[in-house]
């Protein structure tokens, strides 16, 4: 065989290589990366209590849209602000005939219990109160991605940060995209009616 | 998955909200007393792609009534006059109708130039404070445009409308607050002027809530807003609320806020508040709780501060109804 002979078949094989890395790449590793974040966030063993009485653990996430949300009640502007905002969304999604699932979970058991929850979520229509132990808590925080820490104030009390999204899941469980903390309504309304 | 849906999580998992630097069309106002006349200047700080602007258009959104444009030297002003969506109560003179738009035209500013826009007019005593009202704002050069006009209130876009914020109105007895008719109180203390006061009202169970105030120092020192009290909670401090990629953050201001010489401090949704803690009772929309403020150099001085609805701080949503 002659050496250029040679030279063509390792090109070529190379280059096959490469097409099949590429191939392999564009149709199975990157699709599978990118549906990492939508398949797995919200996927976790933690088991809450809801303020209707129920459980709220991976599962419930299933069988109809739905929007999660991390908040506490010791939060002086953004989850009453948040509240308020959802409020506002399904007055328009009624006359639409739907009813959004929206989960309030608290980013602070220690002083939110379920029955705190009840009545600072009770005013609005489809929002359920989500709470448990810390242990559990924190699994949800860690499987929702959610950034929440404890921050001492004067006086040894203590706030909280942490993250201002609400999330929007499919009624397969799936993450679709969040709503950022002011977005405008009709942006947040368009955002949910293509959960429908 | 759309290339949509995968930015939008990418973002989410790299908390990279990031914004976008150009310069755009604002307003130099941030804020607009409700019931009260107020300026409205809007800055315009570059031309359509490097060509001269000839016309600036400027739409008054409703709940502005009684505008009167300001006339600038080498600009050609006209008015455009429409129908209020609902009539305003000028001193006891009904008006139906007004100035809906305002454009300059005829004149030549150079993309490298900066010049200013003014109309004056009077926020509806009726519209809620907390209300973002907007300003649509049209530049035309010779062969183009440069539009701010979208009012989705994103800063993602790049093409936002000018907008400033409502806030509860102060007590000349000139229109009351949010349609209640409660007046706010305006107090001086030393060198400061503190202006419309509004704390929100509270959830249930919420036993925390923000007191917003506006602090002018107009002497020659500067001053440090140290501490706050109140009857109704346990506990007042001065926080700095910021949004971080997403994360709320609450600090403490250990130090107190600084309110410099010759400047506006605002306390305001979204930035620097009083905190109340340990609220003894729930705020309710239409009371009023006194409020003690302390100053290093000013001393202390207690005001009323109105309880305003509870909404976004962003909220456009009784605007975008139709």
């Amino acid at each position: 065989m002659s050496t250029n002979r040679k030279l063509a078949i390792v090109l070529g094989g190379g280059l096959a290589l490469l097409a099949l890395l590429l191939v392999l790449w564009s149709f199975v590793i990157a699709p599978k990366l990118n549906a990492s974040v939508a398949d797995t966030l919200g996927r976790g063993d933690y088991a809450l209590e809801t303020t209707g009485g129920g459980t709220f653990t991976q599962k419930t996430l299933r069988g109809e849209p739905s929007a999660v949300f991390f908040g506490f009640t010791h939060c002086p502007e953004v989850c009453p602000t948040t509240l308020g905002d959802v409020a506002g969304w399904q007055e328009v999604l009624a006359e639409e005939g739907h009813e959004l699932r929206v989960f309030f979970v608290t980013v602070d058991p220690e002083r939110d219990t379920v029955e705190m929850l009840g009545d600072y979520v009770g005013w609005v229509p489809g929002v359920t109160g989500v709470s448990g132990s810390q242990e559990e808590i924190d699994k949800a925080i860690r499987a929702f991605r959610i950034y929440a820490r404890k921050v001492p104030i004067e006086g040894g009390g203590y706030t909280m940060d942490h993250s201002a999204y609400v999330l929007l899941f499919d009624s397969k469980g799936r993450l679709t995209q969040p709503i950022s903390y002011g977005s405008a309504p009709e942006e947040a309304l368009e955002k949910i009616r293509a959960l429908y | 998955m759309s290339i949509l849906k995968s930015a939008a999580l990418a973002a989410l998992s790299f908390g990279a909200f990031a914004g976008i630097a150009r310069a755009h069309a604002t307003l130099e106002q941030a804020d607009a007393m409700v019931g009260k006349t107020t300026k409205v200047t809007l800055r315009v700080p570059h031309g359509c792609k490097g060509e001269p602007t000839n016309e600036v258009r400027i739409e008054i959104p409703e709940g502005v009534y009684a505008v009167k444009p300001m006339p600038k030297p080498g600009w050609t002003l006209t008015t455009e006059i429409g129908a209020y969506a609902a009539p305003f109560d000028n001193h006891g003179h009904e008006m139906t109708e007004g100035v809906r738009a305002v454009v300059w035209s005829g004149g030549a500013l150079e993309d490298g130039w900066y010049d200013e826009f003014t109309v004056r007019g009077t926020v509806g005593p009726n519209m809620m404070a907390g209300d973002t009202l907007f300003f649509p704002a049209i530049q035309t050069c010779a062969n183009g445009t440069a539009d701010w006009t979208d009012t989705s209130g994103s800063h993602d876009v790049p093409n936002p409308a000018p907008k400033l914020m409502l806030v509860a109105g102060g007590d000349d007895g000139h229109g009351g607050l949010t349609g209640h008719g409660m007046a706010a109180e305006a107090v001086t203390v030393g060198a400061l002027d503190l202006t419309a006061p509004f704390a929100r009202a509270t959830l249930p169970n919420q036993p925390v809530a923000g007191g917003f105030v506006t602090i002018t120092n107009t002497g020659m020192e500067p001053d440090v807003l140290v501490g706050a009290s109140s009857r109704v909670a346990g506990e007042m401090q001065v926080h700095e609320m910021k949004m971080d990629h997403g994360v709320m953050k609450m600090r403490e201001l250990s130090g107190g806020l600084p309110i410099p010489a010759h400047e506006t401090v605002k306390l305001q949704p979204g930035g620097y508040h009083v905190m109340f803690l340990q609220l003894k009772q729930p705020l309710v929309v239409g009371e009023k709780v006194d409020v003690t403020l302390e100053f290093e150099k000013a001393g202390t001085v207690t005001m009323t501060f109105p309880v305003v609805e509870r909404q976004g701080g962003h909220g456009s949503r009784d605007m975008s109804k139709p």
